[in-house]
């Protein structure tokens, strides 16, 4: 047999090597994720790994943080823990990945995160054209703009004020199109420079490189509380120029997963319309409230078990994690952010937080 | 039977057989690869609502840009051809700085004088061995340590930085400018005539000519006409373009068609011509290798596709699912828009002179206490645009910087020795003797350079500078379209590299040649 | 004599920085340029707003993130590996020089004479910026007063290195250099750093109290210090021994793997599974290799070994579809590669034995790496990813370039080959990926590549950063390649048709070694080219190190606010960076050019 056409053989089977040889690498390195997934509800995935991913931002005050040994605190990164909790009975069970809004539905979509609770607002057309589903809201915001005092700006400021200047957000958020849409609405045009993450468009405009930053308020007050310029700064309109729903956010089309996140969220609400805290969960009267009974899975937690989890899932919620109350003010209020009066107060006292009956 | 078997056994050990079967199948297997995933794509696309569409070019994404050619987007195209723009706009100007600087360091790291020579080298040392972005980002943070520039006066200054940027004086463009460029540039081709002309003569007759002389003295006498309104000349251009406009506008569709048919058919005839030729003469007589015969049939089958898309249905099928049917292509490929643009920006009637020199100036933003540079006047580069552009330079200018070390010290010693004993200075022999051969060496190396600072451009996003990757990032997340706006990505990065090595190469020719 | 002295060094300062006025005009704008910058950068770093903590308390998210800290050892252990490689590598390739004791006290002078220059130009002042208002002040950050104490010791200093330099003594390098390295174990042990303390209400303590360094630090560095002093010892010592430093220059490809593997995976090994599969696999495997190496030159082996050559290459194709376990897939493929490899080399019973010692050690190190990279980890990292910071910036490097090498090699053959269709498609793969930048193939991996996955496969971001960064930087090695290739001259492929050698033969006896050798040295700096491009992941949002220092850092709020202290982070980054890439470089330059004076 003639030699040329075995080096011919030979380089054809070298490509295939080579496209052999990635894989192989790479699949030496996937293991963990190479299981065969195909038509395995989101639940299940997430059990057999073992722990749940979950997508937080890469730091937004109060809501996302990373400590010097690489921990985790934060409202957002709460809502993780309570999701685990519920899903394993031990919240410590998540890895959490963090994205800038630009990345965060790729993310999702591709499968990396198994749910994103990144400050991230519900929209139509992320709900729709995106491939995402939302879930109930935790934080009901609204975005606002930040500037100086010295620079001759208030809290009676308007979007009209702004016309000409130079405005810093970050990318692939809303407050793009808000503000874009807003200062054209008003007759004005901005230098609207966008950054990849906040903390830079806050670098820029401390800086001077923008006049003004915008965003969601929680984020504005947030900065400037840690940024010790409660009077330098000041932020307007004090009523927000958008609606900002934040909450929880997965693929579609999983509709046992989005009960699971959903009454995840429910549960801590309806722990905190009933008192019940981290602290007295133990002592609370299941007898005398039946919802939380059958919440806590003491009665015979059916509906829990019905969704896949233990029927004491919610229970290791509020006993790990704590309510809705103990998540918000333990992250939020040292930054200011209260809920007295607001829109995340609860609905018996005019807020908009609120439970649909468990039962 | 036997010897059927036989046959066929021999016919697959056949070399030239089992070559091109091993070639075949191995393009089958890759094609058969490509298509399978393209499957999954959009088998995956489709299960989560984002089909395949090139819509978002046509439809508003809603959202301004911090600077450039369209700074609120009508469309997604408009938006892409503003971070496109920006892209060239460092590009261009990043090369030629990045060249000047290039050079001026190599020499430097050359220099006797020891403080240049080691200030230089230990330029060299800290910007190749720190990663771009991060030298980027590094400058960004230098440039917003500078002073807010609220704190100056309104008013004119020569040159401005401050945290919101860097201002400039700057000769402006006027409404002329376009035209005086064209003529410009008819201008330089017109003093080389003059000084291949003069060299000419001085090569048959023997006697001196000072063609350089002659050359400048034709490049400043007609630069000073053109000038003063002498470059209105141009209009003619402008006015023929007109008419042509006007007559392709009528013409129908099909004659594109058959124009860009007969056109390729031509290319595909010249090419196999050539090839053929090229067997024929000497010892080769007309003998073909499988290889030419595959050369030719290529170049002939690209030529039939393509004319058959031109016709057939099939290339609207295409289109259809490449464009959707948000955005079709008019026929006409745009070429009376082009020619009308030709017309609309050399038009005669335009008077004043071509540029004008401003001073950068200081402004109040409104009523507000706010302050910005002119856009109108001087030149203000953004904080985002000042970084990108200092950050690929600077660290471009360190490879060229070697480059030209190293060209400069591979043209052989005994030249510039010879260059000194006929009693040249050592800036001359640099510029006369050693130059322009240490460029001969340089040239190749030098491409791959601008095509590195070409590609990190791309960093500008780090920094908030509306590049095309930056822009198309903010495309996608409003309409959720990767695919595509990777694919224009990819489109518009090869085109940029194809058009700056076939340059370079164009110029590593002629400099070939001229060594012959 | 001393006037002598003075007249020479003013004939030279004058040649070198005076000798025409467009020369003096040069040192001036040069010095200013430089002295400007000192002063700035200086004033910079001293600003009291600065907060250099931030980067100090921050080392350990810096460099693993959030491993766990009982598993620590194990990255104890990796980064003393690679110190003791280095230290071998160091001292086999050092050259034995003499040195005096009046030479060594020539340079000292000449870094003292720098300092004192230095500390006679800082300035100041420094300017701080309030963040909440943006106004600027000028603040005293180093008084001349407090010079005065400093330059005085400095002179001291130069005085004695004055008289010290008079007494006559020489001595090794090597010994030398020893010295010098114990001093970082001397100073780990003295060195007091300001600590950040939180009182009893979570308040910082100001200022800083001044602590010693923690005894989890300072044990292992000193422990690692010591062993990596004793390696240069030794390599001093085996310094002649040509296959010592074979051997170490083998271990440095395989020690990242090691390291890797060792970091990143705590197997949970399946015993039962091991025996009934791998191992007799494994077993099988090294026989085949072993008698093709022994048998091959028997007439009858000869006659059918085409055969079997296309029979391997079915099966190896079949394999790759069929759900066998990974290991038979990797062996099989290896077994292929050398058995186009074996007629050519197993000629000799050199080149046997050669041969299967290469065989054994290639297969084993391949069972090991499939055995611990399939099997469960059992290091659980609390709430994060366990690649970050500088590991990850590592395994970007380390790995993009291993998984780049064959397929650039690969890519650079194709290109070269005489078949249109395959240099075609490889001319195409190549040019389309060397013109498109990084970043946007990054952005690839990160968005779009999801898109191409089937259904329930799924990649981490790290995987699929991978994989685009073996296209990438293959496309660039496969053109390096390229260079090596073409430098072959035509007359030695004419040599080897003369003595009839078929083209496997040409391809692995001639062209590759060949190519391979022109390939070396840009091996490093394409390491050095990882090391730098991986910085890039940062914006696809990955964590590697400057990605913490730039996002991270700057927005922690707690334990210590070290809100918008990103600057000196940058800094802290750059400076990183750039130690690691000149050392690499310069060591790498010396590496190369002893290899270059050994061979030719
Ligand atoms: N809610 C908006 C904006 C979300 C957003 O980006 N918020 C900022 C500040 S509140 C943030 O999380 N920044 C952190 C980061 O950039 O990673 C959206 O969903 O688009």
């Amino acid at each position: 047999m003639n030699k040329k056409a075995i080096v011919f053989l030979l380089v054809f089977a070298m490509v295939i090597v080579a496209c052999g040889d990635t894989t192989e690498e790479a699949a030496v390195e996937a293991t963990e994720e190479e299981h065969d997934h195909e038509g395995e509800s989101t639940l299940e995935q997430v059990q057999e790994r073992g722990f749940l991913k979950c997508g937080v931002s890469t730091g937004a005050t109060g809501f996302t943080e990373v400590g010097d040994d690489g921990s985790y605190s934060g409202f957002d990164v709460d809502y993780c823990y309570a999701v685990a909790a519920a899903i394993f009975g031990d919240y410590s069970k998540v890895e959490f990945k963090q994205l800038t809004s630009a990345e965060r539905f790729t993310a999702l979509s591709a499968g990396e995160i198994d749910v994103l609770i990144r400050n991230t607002t519900w929209t139509q057309s992320r709900d729709t054209e995106l491939g995402n589903d939302f879930g109930p809201t935790t934080y009901y915001d609204g975005q606002q703009l930040m500037g100086r005092v010295a620079d001759g700006l208030s809290n009676s400021s308007t979007v009209a004020d702004i016309d000409g200047l130079r405005v810093c957000t970050n990318a692939g958020t809303t407050t793009e199109k808000n503000i874009t849409e807003r200062v054209g609405l008003a007759g004005g045009t901005i230098q609207l420079i966008t950054v990849e993450a906040f903390s830079e468009a806050i670098d820029k405009f401390i800086a001077g490189e923008c006049d003004i930053v915008t965003t969601d308020g929680s984020g504005l007050v947030g900065r400037r509380a840690v940024n010790d310029a409660l009077n330098d700064w000041v932020i307007f309109p004090t009523s927000p120029i958008s609606k900002e729903p934040l909450g929880p956010t997965y693929r579609s089309n999983d509709s046992q997963w989005a009960d699971i996140i959903n009454w995840t969220v429910y549960a801590t609400i309806i722990a905190d319309e009933y008192g019940v805290t981290a602290a007295n969960v133990d002592s609370a009267d299941l007898e005398a409230n039946p919802e939380l009974g059958r919440l806590f899975g003491a009665n015979d937690g059916e509906l829990q078990t019905k969704m896949g989890l233990s029927a004491d899932a919610y229970y290791q919620v509020i006993k790990q994690v704590g309510n809705y109350d103990e998540i918000f003010s333990r992250n939020l209020n040292p930054l200011g952010l209260y809920r007295e009066g607001g829109d995340n107060d609860r609905w018996a006292d005019g807020g908009l937080i609120y439970a649909p009956p468990a039962r | 039977m036997v010897k059927l078997l036989s046959k066929i056994g021999a016919f697959f050990r056949n070399v030239v057989v089992l070559k091109w079967a091993v070639q075949f199948i191995f393009l089958g297997g890759l094609i058969a690869i490509i298509f399978n995933y393209l499957n999954i794509a959009v088998g995956n696309l489709a299960n989560t609502n984002i089909a395949f569409s090139w819509g978002f070019l046509g439809e508003t994404p809603g959202v301004s840009i911090a600077e450039g050619l369209y700074t609120l987007p009508k469309s997604g195209l408009q938006m892409l051809q503003t971070g496109m723009l920006n892209m060239l706009r460092i590009t261009v100007t990043g090369i030629v700085a990045a060249t000047f600087f290039g050079t001026i360091l190599g020499i430097a790291r050359l220099s006797n004088n020891y403080i240049v020579e080691k200030t230089a080298t230990s330029l060299l040392e800290v910007v190749r061995n720190v990663p771009l972005l991060v030298q980027i980002l590094f400058f960004q943070a230098l440039i917003l340590s500078l002073p807010r520039l609220e704190v100056y006066d309104v008013g004119s200054v020569l040159f401005h930085a401050s945290s919101k940027g860097v201002a400039l004086s700057w000769p402006n463009r006027q409404d002329g400018a376009w035209m005086f460029m064209l003529y410009f540039l008819i201008t330089l081709y017109i003093s080389n005539r003059v000084y291949k002309q003069r060299v000419k003569l001085l090569e048959e007759q023997g006697r001196e000519t000072k063609p350089f002389l002659w050359s400048l003295l034709t490049l400043v006498i007609l630069f000073a006409i053109g000038w003063y309104g002498g470059y209105r000349i141009v209009g003619i251009i402008g006015f023929v373009s007109g008419f042509i406009s006007q007559g392709l506008e009528v013409l129908p569709g099909i004659f594109y068609q058959i124009l860009l048919s007969v056109l390729a058919g031509y290319l595909s005839f010249i090419s196999v011509r050539k090839q053929i030729n090229s067997k024929r003469s000497g010892e080769l007589q007309g003998k073909y290798s499988d290889d030419d015969y595959f050369k030719m049939i290529i170049t002939i089958v690209i030529a039939i596709v393509f004319i058959a898309l031109m016709f057939a249905p099939i290339g609207q099928g295409i289109s259809k699912f490449l464009v959707g049917d948000e955005l079709t292509f008019k026929s006409d490929w745009g070429l009376p828009q082009f020619f009308g643009g030709i017309s609309n920006a050399l038009d005669w009637s335009i008077t004043g002179v071509p540029y004008e020199l401003n001073m950068a100036e200081i402004e109040q933003v409104g009523t507000t206490k706010f302050k910005k540079y002119s856009t109108e006047v001087g030149k203000s580069l953004t904080v985002g645009y000042f970084a990108t552009w200092l950050g690929v330079v600077i660290y471009t200018a360190i490879f060229i910087s070697e480059i030209v070390r190293a060209g400069i010290m591979a043209v052989s010693k005994g030249q510039s020795e010879a260059g000194l004993s006929l009693g040249l200075r050592r800036s001359s022999l640099l510029r006369l003797i050693v130059l322009p051969q240490a460029v001969r060496i340089m040239l190749p190396p030098m491409g791959n350079q601008y095509l590195n600072l070409a590609k990190n451009t791309s960093l500008g996003i780090a920094v908030g500078f509306p590049e095309v990757v930056a822009v198309g990032q903010t495309l996608y997340n409003q309409e959720g379209q990767t695919l595509p706006v990777f694919l224009i990505w990819m489109i518009f990065f090869s085109t940029v590299s194809l058009t700056l090595s076939s340059i370079v190469n164009y110029y590593n020719r002629k400099l070939k040649i001229v060594e012959r | 004599m001393m006037n002598i002295d003075i007249k020479k060094q003013t004939r030279v300062i004058k040649e070198n920085l005076f000798s025409s006025p467009v020369s003096t005009l040069l040192t001036f704008i040069t010095s200013y340029i430089m002295i400007s910058f000192f002063r700035g950068m200086f004033g910079f770093a001293t600003a009291p707003d600065k907060d250099w903590l931030s980067v100090l308390n921050n080392m350990q998210l810096y460099m693993v993130q959030a491993y766990p800290e009982s598993d620590f050892i194990r990255i104890w252990i990796c980064v003393g590996l690679g110190f003791i490689f280095s230290g071998l590598s160091v001292g086999l390739w050092e050259t034995e020089e003499k040195t005096s004791l009046s030479k060594l006290c020539l340079t000292f002078s000449k870094i003292v004479s720098g300092i004192i220059f230095l500390t006679i130009i800082a300035p100041t002042t420094s300017v701080v910026v309030s963040t909440a208002t943006g106004i600027r002040e000028q603040v005293d950050v180093f008084s001349y007063a407090e010079r005065i104490p400093l330059l005085s010791i400095l002179l001291g200093l130069l005085v004695v290195f004055f008289l010290i330099s008079k007494i006559n003594l020489s001595f090794n390098k090597s010994l030398l250099v020893s010295i010098y390295l114990l001093v970082p174990i001397i100073l780990l042990w003295i060195m007091k750093i300001p600590t950040i303390q939180l009182d009893a209400d979570n308040q910082r303590v100001f200022p800083d109290p001044l602590m010693p360094i923690a005894n989890s630090t300072k044990i292992p560095w000193t422990l690692i210090w010591i062993s990596f002093v004793v390696a240069y010892l030794v390599g001093v010592y085996f310094k002649n021994k040509k296959q010592f430093k074979n051997a170490v220059s083998i271990s440095w490809v395989l020690l990242p793997l090691l390291i890797f593997s060792w970091i990143f995976k705590k197997p949970l090994i399946d015993l039962n599974e091991l025996i009934r599969n791998d191992i007799p696999v494994f077993i099988g495997f090294l026989l085949i290799g072993v008698l093709t190496i022994y048998f091959i030159n028997n007439k009858i082996v000869e006659k059918f070994y085409s055969y079997y050559l296309g029979l391997l290459v079915v099966v190896t194709i079949a394999s790759l579809f069929l759900k066998v376990i990974l290991l038979v897939k990797a062996a099989l493929l290896l077994l292929l590669l050398f058995s186009v490899i074996i007629p050519a080399v197993s000629t000799s019973a050199k080149g046997k034995r050669s041969l299967t010692i290469v065989w054994v050690v290639s297969l084993t190190t391949t069972a090991f790496l499939l055995e611990g990279g399939t099997s469960t980890t059992q290091i659980v990292v609390p709430g994060s990813s366990i690649f970050g910071g500088f590991s990850l910036t590592w395994l970007l490097a380390i790995f993009g370039t291993y998984v780049s090498f064959p397929l650039g090699v690969l890519l650079a053959l194709g290109r070269n080959s005489s078949l249109p269709i395959i240099k075609g498609v490889c001319t195409g793969i190549i040019e389309l990926v060397r013109s498109v930048p990084y970043i946007t193939w990054l952005f690839f991996a990160s968005v779009t590549m999801a898109v191409f996955l089937p259904d329930g496969v799924e990649f981490n971001l790290i995987v699929r950063v991978l994989i685009v960064t073996a296209f990438f930087s293959g496309a660039y090695f496969a053109e390096n390649i390229r260079g090596g290739l073409q430098s072959i001259p035509k007359g030695q492929f004419e040599a080897a048709d003369a003595i009839g050698m078929n083209t496997v033969q040409k391809t692995s006896l001639i062209v590759l070694p060949q190519a391979l050798r022109a390939i070396v040295p840009t091996l490093v700096s394409s390491i050095i080219t990882s090391f730098k491009d991986s910085s890039l992941v940062t914006i696809i949002g990955l964590f590697d190190f400057l990605t913490i220092g730039r996002m991270v850092i700057g927005n922690q709020s707690i334990p210590i606010n070290f809100i918008g202290h990103d600057r000196e982070n940058l800094l802290f980054i750059a400076f990183v960076y750039w130690v690691f890439t000149f050392t690499l470089s310069r060591r790498s330059m010396k590496f190369e050019k002893r290899l270059g004076l050994g061979e030719r």
